[in-house]
């Protein structure tokens, strides 16, 4: 406060307003610890009259349970912490990379992809980290493990094609087409106003129960099978030497990509994403031909009281899957709708006399804009999604709200458990509007 | 901003939710869970039990809205002994141990098994064991299974509260076979999976699954599978921290079995009070001695629980047995004397 001390005698110290909004803000925020201490220090003392045992200790306890679905999981052993490290080594080549791409354009974007996913997955063969899938002798922390990535599993994809539909309903919405128009208002109308909940219950007990039962499966060419037990497709499974064909296939796309960088360094992403893909399978199906041990193809075949072999979209997370999808949709479309009126008409004459075509002003003029005004409420659309998942427990999912539930059932850490999920979520919902606010702000930058 | 909350308040997070505000309670200073339930029962003039929302024959709620079921007597016997009121409060089982140690109800009488993790985390006592039950299978009977072994691969449709998830990766473990499981929020969603195809076994303790087969269409169709997969001794739950409440319960119940084995019933109980020579019966009744008042229960205690719901035989005649739609053998719940493990603690 030595800067005052020079200015001519003014107000009072309590007079000044940055000593005032200072004393308050440090006031708050001793109430908030205060506040906070006597809450953790009351929740403690009457757990502990109530001899209830707190800690998370219980989390390495054996779980004795098992899971609807169960993703394999990188176990954290002395190999897996060097492949994490393979993968920030692989981020920070990238990152070096990023500069050159800069002035490469879309073939060296797509060349440092190639070379990210090459490096991965030579170090993935190299320390060969151990992917488990949850079993009753795992622990309960596996068990919550596992249930995040259901969670992650469904909301992911959710995002991915509730986006997709969402903008294609959006700009339908606008067509001038009276009966694209309106068959996309029917769509919003209906899925936005009925309750999720409804529509998950509607898509599983409705749709996806009803089924035939697994002996009278509904037979698809004899190498999928769908009934209520769900959708039983072929897998494919790597042998001996796939991953020398993925990486014969991934050194040919970012050969491609490269070749695409020096020579046509502005040919637009979509080509070179093509250029590049048929590239990497032309090596894949070239080198198949050489080393036939590559990829095999695994039925599911009816054996005892199931299909077995292949895999398996189940019903739960298919229901949970079509509702999160064609709920958010609706949303998204209507962002989208909004975004798109949004942009003045002028843009749309402007790009009309300088001779574009509609599809031409709509991807080069229109939606660029309209992305700027959509992406902020999409963010939000996202988190509702992620965190409507948890609707999940309702059909059988083995979500973490689902799990959650059962570990305190076997446990009784409430309080312990309430605060693992509640911390998850949070992860999650901060982790989706990161990545989107950095989009964001991409988008911001770079047409403004 | 959306209107999806709707969903999640009603079903999703519902018990969530309710353990949540029961956490709130826990961290609330305000919230007190005396160590003197019987007199805090007293002065408040009722007993507040937590039971199941709906298990047949345990705790249903009849078309005029009054709660019945086998669970549901002994909190009657329980409060008259005491000389109050019984209230109902029912619960998920997710929600009962938290309902109970924040102290929203007194005592949990929801088919809840005894084990010693239980026992020795969770801040509760059992008094006593009502029932003994064990997890067992159902399974249609065209699948031709005649035993859980024979389950190899098998889907099996659970609900979440019970201990089934722990007895049936326990069994498939020791038998070395694999299973699948789809694990519903509500029991009868599981049963429902179960009947329209989505799982070939359908499990439970025996407490609930003779009566959940009783209740299909067509229950000639299902079979249970004679193997008993888990002990299940289910009974009440009360606070760890109240020894004078455990000890009433504990004799109140005792009371009920005493009462059977000497042939007391809920007809002849204040006849037999009045008129009985034998002295273990006067004891018992109140008319000699302090036990009643040395328990902090009225002296005619047993009387008023008798006289309320009847003895343990009747009670469980009326709800699972002969005077039932389920009609359940006594077998291991029949009393000692007649190779039960039902065994009335001396009043003396």
């Amino acid at each position: 406060m030595s800067a005052t001390a020079e200015r001519p005698p003014g107000p009072r110290l309590w007079r000044n307003r940055r000593v005032r909004l200072a004393v308050f803000q440090a006031g708050f925020a001793i109430a908030l610890v205060a506040v906070a201490w006597l809450a953790y220090r009351t929740t403690a003392d009457n757990l502990a009259r109530r001899r209830i045992g707190v800690g998370f200790g219980f989390l390495s306890r054996e779980a004795g349970f098992s899971l609807g679905e169960m993703l394999p999981l990188p176990v954290p052993d002395g190999r897996f912490g060097l492949f994490a490290l393979s993968l920030v080594a692989a981020a920070l080549v990238a990152a070096a990379l990023k500069g050159l791409a800069g002035r490469l354009g879309s073939g060296g974007a797509l060349a440092i992809g190639a070379a990210l996913c090459l490096a991965v997955l030579l170090a993935n063969r190299a320390l060969n980290p151990g992917f488990e899938s949850f079993a009753p002798d795992r622990s309960f922390l596996f068990a919550i493990a596992t249930a995040l990535a259901n969670t992650v599993k469904v909301a992911a994809l959710g995002i991915v094609l509730a986006t997709v539909l969402g903008f294609l309903i959006g700009i339908a919405r606008l067509a001038a087409n009276p009966l694209v128009r309106g068959t996309a208002t029917v769509y919003v109308e209906i899925f936005r106003n009925v309750p999720l909940l409804i529509q998950v219950f509607f898509w599983y007990f409705a749709v996806l129960r009803t089924l035939p039962g697994v002996r009278a499966s509904i037979d698809v060419l004899g190498i999928a099978a769908i009934n209520n037990r769900g959708i039983f497709l072929p897998r494919l499974v790597p042998g001996d030497a796939a991953a020398t064909l993925v990486a014969i296939g991934l050194a040919a796309a970012l050969l491609a990509a490269l070749f695409v960088a020096l020579r046509a360094p502005r040919l637009s992403l979509l080509r070179t994403g093509a250029i590049v893909l048929a590239s990497g399978a032309a090596a894949v199906a070239g080198g198949a031909l050489v080393l036939p041990d590559g990829f095999a193809l695994e039925y599911p075949r009816l054996t005892g009281f199931n299909f077995s072999g292949g895999m398996v979209i189940t019903p739960e997370y298919g229901a949970l899957l079509l509702g999160l999808t064609l709920y958010t949709a609706a949303y998204i479309a209507e962002i989208v709708r909004s975004g798109l009126a949004g942009v003045g008409r002028g843009q749309t004459d402007a790009a009309e006399a300088l001779g574009l075509d509609r599809a031409q002003t709509l991807r080069l003029v229109i939606l660029p804009q309209a992305l700027r005004i959509a992406v902020p409420p999409l963010i939000s659309q996202y988190l509702s999604l992620t965190k409507d998942s948890s609707l999940g427990i309702a059909i059988g999912y083995p979500e973490i709200v689902s799990v959650t539930g059962q570990v305190i059932n076997q446990t009784g850490q409430a309080i312990e458990m309430l605060v693992i999920a509640l911390l998850i979520y949070m992860g999650l919902s901060l982790g989706v509007s990161a990545v989107l606010n950095w989009y964001n702000a991409r988008i911001r930058w770079s047409l403004v | 901003m959306k209107s999806r909350s709707m969903g999640v308040r009603f079903l999703s997070l519902k018990g969530i939710a309710l353990a949540s505000m029961m956490v709130v309670g826990w961290v609330a200073a305000g919230v007190s869970v005396s160590a003197a339930t019987l007199q805090d029962v007293r002065a408040r003039g009722h007993l507040r039990c937590g039971v199941h929302i709906e298990k047949p024959g345990f705790s249903v709620t009849d078309s005029g809205g009054r709660i019945t079921g086998f669970d549901v007597d002994f909190c009657r016997a329980i409060a008259a002994a005491i000389g109050v009121e019984a209230r109902f409060t029912t619960l998920s089982p997710q929600q009962r141990f938290t309902a109970l140690t924040s102290g929203t109800v007194d005592v949990l009488l929801m088919t809840t098994t005894q084990t010693m993790g239980r026992d020795t985390t969770l801040g509760v006592e059992f008094p006593f064991i009502n029932f003994y039950g064990g997890g067992m299978f159902m399974v249609r009977r065209s699948s031709g299974v005649r035993s859980a072994r024979e389950l190899n691969g098998a889907t099996i449709c659970l609900s979440q509260g019970t201990t089934a998830d722990q007895f049936i990766s326990d069994y498939f473990r020791r038998n070395n076979i694999t299973y699948r499981q789809v694990m519903y929020e509500r029991l009868d969603d599981g049963l429902r999976a179960y009947v329209e195809g989505r799982c070939d076994v359908f499990t439970q303790d025996d407490t609930s699954l003779a009566a959940m087969r009783a209740s299909l269409r067509d229950p000639q169709e299902h079979v249970i599978l004679p193997e008993v997969l888990s002990k299940e001794p289910v009974g009440a739950v009360v606070r760890n921290n109240d020894p004078q409440f455990a000890a009433a319960l504990r004799w109140i119940f005792a009371a009920l079995v005493n009462a059977e084995e000497t042939g007391v019933t809920q007809a002849s109980v204040a006849e037999t009070a009045r008129t009985t020579q034998d002295p273990e019966l006067q004891r018992i009744l109140g008319r000699t001695g302090t036990l009643g008042a040395d328990a902090g229960l009225p002296a005619d205690w047993a009387v008023r629980a008798i006289q309320a719901v009847g003895n343990y035989g009747e009670i469980f005649e009326r709800h699972l047995g002969r005077g039932s739609r389920f009609a359940m053998a006594r077998g291991v719940n029949d009393l000692w004397t007649r190779g039960g493990l039902i065994y009335g603690l001396p009043i003396r």
